[in-house]
Order: structure tokens, then C-alpha cells, then sequence
């Protein structure tokens, strides 16, 4: 039945895409141009940063891999985190999931057959990234062996690993919530992913790491296992990171052993997650459809009532898409999620003291702040912003059949985001230049840019939650991790890139005249015109989303 | 009130409504049949603004309704075929929110509320979040919200889906209630029976095309059987 399943779901899949393609043409090749300049790009990034920290930087083999292991294990944990969303969504609140339990199929089927769905779903970006980024990897070292045995048996391990870690978390969770509160468990649950990251960035701490293999200058190719902390053996993702070492180094043994623990590891996940389900999904899914937020609305009876006249009706749009987020557990759970490591990232911000002999180094390292910064606006944008034009779904009907101005509609819904995010971009923007020694000339160009952002990133990816509008699909989840989410990220990270080598090249003139860095005023001009006509551009495709046949 | 000026719709090579007129007065409850496919649907969907015409006009007291969408659209109320509505607002929110977008004042608004709430019978669930209600229950209050703000023009698709016997009752009584006091009503329906029951005046699409149009008595002759009759030649 499982096979029917899925061999039905990739049909599906299959037909689906062909005709989204063949019918939305323009569209379609403009993703698809996307995807290949990133891939290409990733590909392009890794080969060099390969390059330059092998052959410039000479920090030697064994560090090169233990700072993989480290990226590794982020994505590891950004996966995990993405896929206790996805799959609550599609295997727990998914018209389709209530579809098949009518059906004469087996929970555990269900199960897995939506597991697998939401993995793939939303994998698409992912799995491009990751094999130009492996593509990278081996276009420097020349073995193209390595990284398809690579991405076989110890990348796509790893992504399955991670994946079921979410799956098995929202299990639990949902288990426990028949005894404890949802919220206590949501930020139990945010509260341990936070403390294993931080432990292990802690413990694998880059900059201790580069002084202690240094000491074995010039042997810094040989395996310095001694100097691994203990705790890292029980990371898929280090397991990982030490195929790539092996495999690189001729060590086919140590290879081999390395994929196949990364491989029994994402077996044995998978296996329990599978059991976990035999025994428990059913009883889950009826928490997750009935019991978790069971709540009646008590006296909420005047949200609507105060102001008068036109002003009232703009206020009520605003009211409610508010009342509809605020509302929506998978929305402000997320939120909530992200704004809080906003406030952790912004805290260490402000604690964090850096110091760097070289102005080219201190640039670098302050646009990487500014880059993030950046990319963690890009992301509440593509996860809000994205999916509020097509959350208007099939309640469209009320809008279009009313006097509601349309235009009114989109402000409604872009300028609270702009306003938002430009003050998020702007605090961001003030924190940025902190950890650097004679940071203050650069706190007006860093907040001016930061709030730019605000601006542009959200209006990019109104653009894309325009021109792929889709008001069939009703959860804001997978409506942001669609095809054109991925394309409104792709493009807004390309916007990033343009906008931290500005603000890279800011903080040269910065850092070498001492601390003074006017703004350039044609670079303002400039922005300020992108900011404008992103704005501009974003209502043209709003517009035309809310206006098209329903 | 309600004009269609040669109101065409073509889906690519597919033409789902051709060359539609009529017109329909204030006080009026207009009848539009039409077999599974016959273009009923898409009709009302252009008469609501929900699709842009390919050819034709729409005008709603005397609004071109596709130029000046928000002008003609303050005298319009459209219930469509499957109530999708807010599922995270309660109905009274939902009432209200609609009374907000209607420009309809707060004192208005309230009296009006309780005057629907009441006719429809969905007061003691107006507390509720519209996710736990039924489909019965959705189409009552889209019914309520329909009548909210007092339109010169309702058009209703399908209104009976979901509704009980007394719901559907208080349908047809309070359809002939705004009849009375002026407004025009517009409805598709596959129930001859209701048909017959309210409206004044029927229109048959067949194939796209308007195959006939006259009023019931002259349609039904002396009742159900003599229409259904009618009905099956027009669209055979």
C-alpha cells in the first residue's frame, strides 16, 4: 500500500510539475535560471574558500573537515528544527492526511508516506545546494568519486538523520501535550535544540581548535582525532565530516567505517521513528487534529468596532490578518522561534569583542555579521511575507465580492511587514559595528543599510508571493517552503550579496581611516531608488495576484 | 439593477459562457438553471468580480462593475456555491469584520448583527471559532453576512447546499422579504422546487448559451412537473 502510495504521490509530483511548467512558461524558466546561477555559485564558493583556506590560509586538512563538521552540523540542526514544522503540517494537519485515514491504509503507512512527502517537498532547494556545494568540494580536490559516494552515503544519510530527529520530536511532543502544556513543551523543545547547538559550537570552538592543531605545525594533515571532544562521536554529522577526511586522505577503511556508521545512524532513526509511529501516530494525529488547540473564542466580540468610517475598513484588514496570524499555532510558533534567536544573536552582538590586526580581515568579518543579519531578515520575510498573499486562499471570494480596495489589501498586508522588518533591520544595523574598536563611524551606514533591507527584502519576496501566488494551498508552512519561496530566497540572498559588498566596501574606508565612514551619498541615492522600486515592483505582481480570476 | 451586456467568458479555446444579456429589476428573484457545466457558475463568478469577462459588461445599478469594482460592489452581496471562510475568527468577528468592510457604521452594524444573527438562528454560535461549525452552520452565516448590510443585489450560488429544512425555510422567506422591500436576487439552483417556489423570473443556460428566458409562470405552467419538463426539453 506504501508503494501505491507514493508511486501515486511522485506521479502526481511528476504531472503536476509538467503542467505547472508548460503553463506558467516565463515563470518556470526564470526558477529555473535561479536555481542554476546558485548552484553554480555554490559551487563556485566552495571551490575557492576550499582553495583559500587549503592553499592560502594553509590551515590543513584535518581543521579544513572539522570546520565542515561544524557546518554540517548547523544544517543538521536547521533541518531537524524545519522538519518538526513541514511534518506537522503535512502529516498531522493536511486535508490530504484526513483524506487517507479514511481509507483502508494502516496509520504507520500513512505515516511515512507523508514523512516522505514533506521531506521531499521541501528538500528541492536543499538538495541542489548540496550537490553543487559537494560538486565544489570535489572540483578542488579532483575526485569526483569521493563526493557521488559522498553524497550518497554520508550527505543524504545525514539529511534522512536529521529529518527523522524532527519527526520523532513532534511525536513526543505530541504525546506529551496530553499531560503537559503545548506552549512548555514548544520551549522545552526550543530550549534543548538551543542548548546542543550552542554546547557544540562551544566545545568545537573554531578559533580554540585552530591554536590546538597549530601546535602540530607542520603535520596538520594527519588525523588529530586526540584533539576531538568526546561528545562529537555521538554527532551523525561529525561522522559525516570524517568521511570526506578519510576518503580525501586515501584512508578507505577509516572512509568506509565513517559512511557506514553515518548510514546505520540514519537507519536506526528511521527505524525507531517508524516504530514510534506504529505505536503512536494515530493517537497523535487525533491530539494534533482536536486536543492541542482546543479553545473557544470568549467575548473577542469587538476587534472590528472601534474607528469609523473608510479609516475602520483599512483598520479591519489589519485587525484581521493579525487575529488570523496570531491565532494560527504554526505561525506563531515559528515566529516566536525565530525572534528568539534574533534576541540571542542580538545579545551576543552587543557582548562580543572582536580584534583584528588586518583592515581587509575586520571588513570581512563585519560584512559577514551584516550578511547574516541580513539573511535572518530574508528568512522572516520568506517565511511571513511569502505566504500572505496566498493565505488569502479560498476566502478570496469575500474580498473580491466587496468593496474592498484592492491596493488597500496589499498595503495591509506588505507595509506592517516593511515597517517590522526596517526596525529589525535597523537594530540589527546598530549592533552590527559593536564588537569592532572604532565601530562608531560605522553605525549610520550600518543602520541605514540594515533598514534598507527591511524594505527591499520584503518587497523581493512579495514579487515572487505574487507572480507564484497559489490560493488552493492554505498552510502559510508550505506555502513558504514552495518552489517560489525557494526562488523569492535564492533571489533575495543575491540582493544580499550586492548589498554586503557595499557595506564591505564601507567598512574599508571605515577601518582604515580609523573610525570616520560618511555615508557616500550616490550610494544612498541608489539604494534609496532600489528600496522604492522593489516597493513598486512588489505592488504591480500584489496587484495583479489579487485581481486574477478565481 | 443587475444588466449583462453580452457577457462572454473563454477559457483558452474553451468557451464557457457566450454572449449572455439580461436584465434583471430591483424586487426581482431571478432563477439561473442550467445543467452540470452549463456556465452557471462562471456567470456569477464575472457578476461578483471574481473573473474578468473576456467580452460583455456587467453593470450593477448601473455600474460598470469591472471598471468601477468598489463603486458597484457597495450594492452587491455574494454567496458563493462552498462557504470558505475565516476559520481562526469567531462568527460574530466574522459578522463584524464583514459590517467593517461594508462601510456599515457601528450602530448599524450592531443592530443588524443581532436582526441576521437572529433570522438565520446562528446566535448561540456566534462565540465559536468558525473551525468547529458545520457546513450547515457556515452556509447560515454566509446567509447572515449576505444580508448583513442590507444589499440592492444578492447573488447566490447554490444556496441550499448544506442547509436543514428550517434553515432552508428561512432562506426562502427572508429571500422573498428583501425581494419586497427592492432588492434583486440572483440564483443558481438545481432544486426545480425552489425555483419554483421564489423566483419570478427564470433564465435556462445550456452549452454556454442563454436558451431561454421568461418568467415562472410562464416556465412551469401549473407546477414542478409541468417545469421539470420544460427544464429537460431546453437543455436536452
Amino acid at each position: 500500500m506504501l508503494r501505491e502510495l507514493m508511486n501515486t504521490k511522485f506521479r502526481l509530483l511528476y504531472l503536476e510539475g509538467g503542467v505547472r511548467f508548460t503553463r506558467h512558461l516565463s515563470r518556470s524558466i526564470f526558477s529555473v535560471l535561479t536555481f542554476a546561477v546558485f548552484a553554480y555559485l555554490t559551487y563556485a564558493v566552495v571551490e575557492f574558500a576550499t582553495s583559500y583556506l587549503i592553499v592560502q590560509a594553509k590551515i590543513g586538512l584535518f581543521l579544513y573537515h572539522r570546520l565542515l563538521a561544524l557546518a554540517l552540523f548547523v544544517f543538521f540542526a536547521i533541518i531537524s528544527i524545519a522538519n518538526i514544522l513541514v511534518a506537522f503540517v503535512t502529516i498531522f494537519r493536511n486535508s490530504e492526511t484526513e483524506f487517507l485515514h479514511t481509507l483502508p491504509i494502516s496509520p504507520v503507512e500513512i505515516f511515512v508516506s507523508k514523512f516522505l512527502d514533506s521531506f521531499l517537498y521541501s528538500s528541492a532547494l536543499m538538495i541542489v545546494l548540496i550537490l553543487a556545494a559537494v560538486a565544489g568540494y570535489a572540483g578542488f580536490f579532483g575526485n569526483p568519486i569521493v563526493a557521488i559516494v559522498g553524497v550518497l552515503f554520508s550527505i543524504l544519510p545525514l539529511i534522512i538523520s536529521a529529518a527523522c530527529v524532527g519527526a520523532i520530536m513532534l511525536l513526543l511532543v505530541l504525546m506529551a501535550s496530553r499531560w503537559l502544556s503545548i506552549k512548555a513543551l514548544v520551549l522545552g523543545l526550543t530550549l534543548i535544540y538551543a542548548a546542543s547547538t550552542y554546547s557544540y559550537v562551544v566545545l568545537n570552538n573554531p578559533f580554540r581548535l585552530f591554536t590546538d592543531v597549530m601546535k602540530y605545525y607542520p603535520h596538520i594533515d594527519k588525523y588529530l582525532g586526540v584533539l576531538d571532544p568526546k561528545l562529537d562521536y555521538f554527532a551523525p554529522s561529525f561522522w559525516s565530516a570524517n568521511y570526506f577526511y578519510f576518503a580525501t586522505t586515501g584512508n578507505l577503511w577509516g572512509a568506509t567505517i565513517s559512511a557506514s556508521i553515518v548510514c546505520a545512524v540514519a537507519g536506526f532513526l528511521f527505524y525507531v521513528m517508524v516504530k514510534l509511529a506504529q505505536r503512536h501516530y494515530e493517537e497523535a494525529y487525533w491530539v494534533a487534529k482536536h486536543k492541542l488547540f482546543e479553545r473557544r473564542v470568549k467575548a473577542l466580540a469587538d476587534p472590528f468596532v472601534q474607528g469609523a468610517g473608510r479609516r475602520r475598513g483599512r483598520i479591519s484588514l489589519l485587525r484581521r490578518d493579525f487575529l488570523l496570524f496570531i491565532r494560527e499555532p504554526s505561525q506563531t510558533f515559528h515566529f516566536a522561534v525565530l525572534m528568539a534567536l534574533i534576541g540571542v544573536f542580538l545579545m551576543n552582538l552587543f557582548e562580543m569583542r572582536i580584534y583584528l590586526p588586518d583592515r581587509f580581515i575586520i571588513s570581512s568579518a563585519f560584512t559577514l555579521i551584516y550578511a547574516f543579519n541580513s539573511f535572518l531578515i530574508v528568512s522572516l520575510a520568506v517565511r511571513f511575507v511569502y505566504p500572505m498573499l496566498s493565505l488569502e486562499g479560498e476566502t478570496m471570494w469575500l474580498m473580491r465580492s466587496s468593496p474592498v480596495k484592492l491596493q488597500n489589501l496589499f498595503y495591509a498586508k506588505l507595509l506592517p511587514a516593511i515597517m517590522f522588518l526596517s526596525i529589525v533591520g535597523g537594530v540589527f544595523g546598530l549592533a552590527a559595528p559593536s564588537p569592532f574598536r572604532n565601530f562608531h563611524g560605522l553605525i549610520t551606514v550600518s543602520t541605514l543599510y540594515g533598514a534598507v533591507g527591511g524594505i527591499v527584502f520584503p518587497s523581493v519576496v512579495m514579487i515572487f508571493g505574487g507572480a507564484f501566488v497559489d490560493y488552493k494551498e492554505k498552510n502559510a508552512v508550505r506555502i513558504s517552503s514552495s518552489h517560489g519561496a525557494t526562488v523569492s530566497l535564492l533571489v533575495s540572498v543575491g540582493i544580499m550579496v550586492i548589498l554586503s559588498s557595499v557595506v564591505f566596501s564601507q567598512a574599508i574606508l571605515c577601518f582604515s581611516s580609523g573610525g570616520a565612514a560618511p555615508v557616500d551619498e550616490s550610494r544612498a541615492w541608489i539604494l534609496a531608488f532600489a528600496a522604492v522600486a522593489a516597493f513598486y515592483v512588489a505592488r504591480l505582481f500584489g496587484l495583479r495576484a489579487l485581481k486574477t480570476d478565481l | 439593477m443587475l444588466e449583462l451586456n453580452s457577457l462572454t467568458k473563454r477559457f483558452g479555446s474553451f468557451t464557457a459562457v457566450n454572449d449572455v444579456s439580461m436584465k434583471i429589476k430591483a424586487g426581482e428573484i431571478y432563477g439561473f438553471l442550467g445543467p452540470n457545466g452549463a456556465g452557471k457558475t462562471t456567470t456569477i463568478k464575472m457578476i461578483a468580480t471574481l473573473l474578468k469577462p473576456t467580452a460583455g459588461s456587467v453593470l450593477i445599478n448601473g455600474i460598470d462593475a469591472h471598471k468601477y469594482p468598489e463603486k458597484a460592489k457597495q450594492y452587491l452581496s455574494y454567496v458563493p456555491d462552498q462557504p470558505f471562510l475565516y476559520e481562526k475568527l469567531s462568527g460574530l468577528e466574522f459578522l463584524r469584520f464583514v459590517s467593517t468592510i461594508y462601510g456599515m457604521t457601528e450602530d448599524r452594524a450592531a443592530v443588524s448583527i443581532r436582526e441576521v444573527s437572529e433570522i438565520f438562528e446562528v446566535t448561540p454560535w456566534l462565540g465559536r471559532r468558525i473551525e468547529d461549525y458545520s457546513q450547515g452552520m457556515r452556509q447560515r452565516l454566509v446567509l447572515a453576512a449576505a444580508f448583513l448590510h442590507k444589499p440592492k443585489l444578492l447573488v447566490i450560488d447554490e444556496p441550499m447546499v448544506g442547509l436543514d429544512p428550517k434553515g432552508a425555510e428561512t432562506f426562502k422567506s427572508q429571500v422573498k422579504s428583501v425581494a419586497r422591500e427592492g432588492a434583486a436576487i440572483f440564483m443558481t439552483t438545481h432544486q426545480l422546487s425552489l425555483a419554483r417556489e421564489v423566483c419570478t423570473r427564470v433564465g435556462i443556460i445550456n452549452s454556454s448559451r442563454l436558451v431561454y428566458e421568461g418568467s415562472m409562470q410562464e416556465l412551469s405552467g401549473d407546477g414542478v412537473e409541468e417545469l421539470e419538463k420544460r427544464y429537460l426539453q431546453l437543455t436536452a
